[in-house]
């Protein structure tokens, strides 16, 4: 009896593999981008800050033969975050335009599966990798590990620092955590006395954006900063931390939040002192629950960064690079202040699922 | 014939006895190598080294924690410390300091850890989670925040700054091995001896079975514990400074989540968290199974959205006949 609970236990193991083997590869299908044309007139926000093409810079060393039905391997930063999400649906919209295979794989927020991820990739070969790095610095290996495999990379999201370059970048870097800053100051007219929650401390993205609001109060003597406390991207924590903030500062103007996410709890903990009158909410993100608590009035602004766009515009890039033609090689993400004046023209998902923007064209 | 027959049978059983864990692992290996041609290459093969070093030899000594009927959960913030102080130390004052001063510190952790488990009697669940939280702020502390990579030592006067340090985690020996995997090899074999060969190795499951009957039997109970404790704390340093040296990065979120896997990886190899039994080798191919699987699931091209469905479920039927063939010997 035992014997034959063991052999089953086996034989299911077994079929568990197997199976494993016949689940649908890669990510479940996109959702479908929101179906509203791009609003006419031009955003609230600054200009995108995409880079002008580098026409001096040849991309193409040694391409793979034929346009399209190349083969893509992507390192995913962490399946679990939406944001991400959306960049890999603008990945497949893209893929499927351009006749591209995609082979998705997930580093769950770790630099050691990150590294294990392109190797993997490296072992299936193929013709180029797109990595969504878990931080600036700790995609530097890949990048080597990808060049002396010889198969180009492209870095997304965040810059890749290394004694390589990658082949290219395709990110949201410094400028973006700027655009959100200033953008703040500029709302609030330059004066105000303001609580930060930040997200995960020793982040990169979030110790860009704790920079861009140090360099923000340096160039505004009217903005002070009482507090700063990290919310880790955590809507209960950064809930906690925001309604302790409000009882430390009564007299607090504005909360200068890390991400969309962490602010659906700052906007509870707002609301249950109930300062909704007397305190400005700022975020960045451009998610689409943020785009709801916009429309309510729950929330002042979010710096939407339009992540779909830089999914498709990676895809782009790759199949271009591939072909053998001149690409831009460095590509700073489009992002734009979303408001109780515009959020209208950018609902639901919009701002992430959308990659046919009119006013941002994908860069050849 | 018949009697030949069972007779081979018996003997199967008596020379598989407790071994159930390496014919799981060889069949993990045979369907993965039938369901894709890629698993069995050489590169692969090598990646499954490279990519079992880093939870592989935090696992050893969470081991020798486990047997004792411990759990050490500060493994991950003491990697992720180790990690960023390795390459700290190593941009300051070159490779050798910061390897023996990383190591130093992971034993410091580890005898803190066991002299509060041993000598103030608190649980090793919280002790250690406790330790946990104390080495990420100071940690935070330490690099304020900010990731440390091995190339930022690079100059014009010294290009191939962290050349030798990288080797730790990339480099490769005997016509390909790799250095990581070696380390694992090496830290295995000593532990494995120190826990099967020796006296200490005794007292080590002597304490995890019955720490009363030990300590009636003359064993110094706390001195053992603590002892395991710093073999702890020196493998969880020793994978935080491998884990750098293969990425070329240390930020303080890199070791999260390494506890556990080291757990899983005991778990898998067949040391039941009770304590009092289980051994090194059991361990690696633990490690080597949780390593399988994610390696596997990618190659095969399995949605992240169902790898841990399927991880999951693997290590549950894994364990279930590996302690059913345990409990049956």
């Amino acid at each position: 009896m035992k014997k034959t609970i063991i052999l089953v236990l086996a034989v299911v193991m077994c079929v568990g593999l197997a199976l494993a083997g016949c689940a649908p590869a890669n990510e479940p299908a996109a959702e479908e981008p929101a179906a509203e044309e791009p609003a006419a007139e031009e955003p609230a926000a600054e200009e995108p800050a995409a880079e002008e093409p580098a026409a001096e810079e040849s991309a193409a060393d040694e391409p793979a033969a034929g346009g399209g039905g190349y083969k893509l391997g992507v390192v995913n930063v962490n399946a679990v975050y939406p944001y991400y999400q959306a960049t890999l649906s603008g990945m497949e919209e893209q893929a499927a335009k351009e006749n591209v295979e995609l082979i998705i794989l997930d580093s769950q927020g770790d630099v050691g599966t990150q590294m294990s991820n392109v190797e993997n990739l490296i072992l299936q070969e193929v013709d180029l990798i797109l990595l969504i790095n878990v931080g600036e610095t700790d995609g530097g290996q890949c990048v080597e590990t990808a060049n002396a495999a010889g198969i180009p990379i492209f870095a997304l999201s965040r810059e890749c620092k290394g004694s390589q370059e990658p082949t290219a970048s395709i990110v949201t870097d410094y400028t973006v955590a700027d655009g959100f800053a200033y953008d703040m100051a500029e709302q609030l007219g330059g004066e105000g006395k303001i609580c930060e929650v930040q997200g995960v401390l020793g982040v990169s993205n979030v110790t860009l954006r704790h920079e861009a609001l140090e360099k923000v109060l340096a160039e505004n003597p009217g903005l002070e900063l009482l507090d700063s406390q990290p919310g880790d991207f955590d809507p209960a924590t950064a809930q906690a931390v925001a309604a302790d903030m409000i009882s430390k500062y009564p007299d607090m103007d504005a909360f200068y939040v890390h991400d969309d996410d962490s602010s659906m709890g700052v906007i509870q903990a707002v609301k249950d002192a109930d300062k909704q009158d007397s305190i400005k909410i700022f975020s960045t993100g451009g998610d689409p629950s943020a785009m709801a608590a916009i429309q309510a009035g729950d929330l002042t602004s979010t710096w939407a960064i339009l992540t779909g766009w830089e999914g498709a515009q990676s895809v782009h890039s790759a199949v271009a690079y591939l072909d053998g033609k001149d690409i831009t090689k460095f590509i700073v993400t489009p992002s734009l202040r979303v408001d109780a004046s515009n959020v209208e023209d950018y609902p639901g998902d919009y701002c992430w699922y959308t990659t046919e923007w009119e006013q941002f064209p994908l860069i050849d | 014939m018949g009697n030949n027959q069972t007779t081979l049978a018996q003997n199967f059983k008596k020379a598989m006895g407790g071994k159930s864990i390496y014919i799981i692992a060889i069949i993990f290996c045979v369907v993965l190598a039938f369901a894709t041609p890629l698993f069995a290459t050489q590169q692969n093969i090598i990646n499954i080294m490279l990519q079992m070093t880093i939870v592989g030899i935090a696992a050893l000594g969470q081991t020798y924690v486990i047997i004792t009927g411990g759990i050490d959960l500060s493994v991950g913030a003491m990697i992720t410390f180790a990690g960023c102080v390795s390459i700290d130390l190593l941009l300051r004052y070159g490779m050798w300091v910061a390897i023996v001063g990383t190591l130093a510190l992971g034993i410091l952790f580890g005898f803190i850890n066991g002299f509060i488990v041993a000598k103030a009697r608190i649980e090793p669940f919280i002790t250690t989670m406790a330790m946990s939280m104390i080495i990420k702020s100071i940690m935070l502390v330490y690099t304020d925040g900010y990731p440390r990579y091995v190339r930022e030592g690079v100059t014009e006067a010294n290009p191939n700054f962290g050349d030798d340090f990288l080797q730790i985690g990339g480099g490769k020996v005997f016509g390909g091995l790799p250095v990581p995997f070696l380390i694992l090899v090496i830290a295995a074999v000593v532990l494995g001896i120190l826990l099967s060969k020796t006296r200490f190795g005794r007292y080590v499951y002597a304490v995890g079975g019955n720490k009363e009957t030990a300590r009636l039997s003359g064993i110094n109970v706390p001195w053992t514990q603590i002892r395991v404790y710093i073999i702890c704390g020196l493998t969880a340093a020793l994978a935080g400074v491998v884990y750098a040296a293969r990425i070329g990065t240390a930020q303080t979120t890199m070791g999260d989540g390494y506890e556990l896997k080291a757990v899983a990886s005991v778990a898998i190899g067949g040391t039941p968290l009770a304590g009092g039994r289980g051994s090194i080798d059991k361990t690696i191919v633990g490690a080597l199974i949780y390593t399988v699987i994610a390696n596997g699931l990618n190659l095969l091209g399995v949605s992240s959205y169902y790898q841990d469905l399927a991880t999951g479920i693997i290590i549950l039927v894994a364990v279930i006949i590996n302690e059913r063939s345990l409990r049956k010997q």
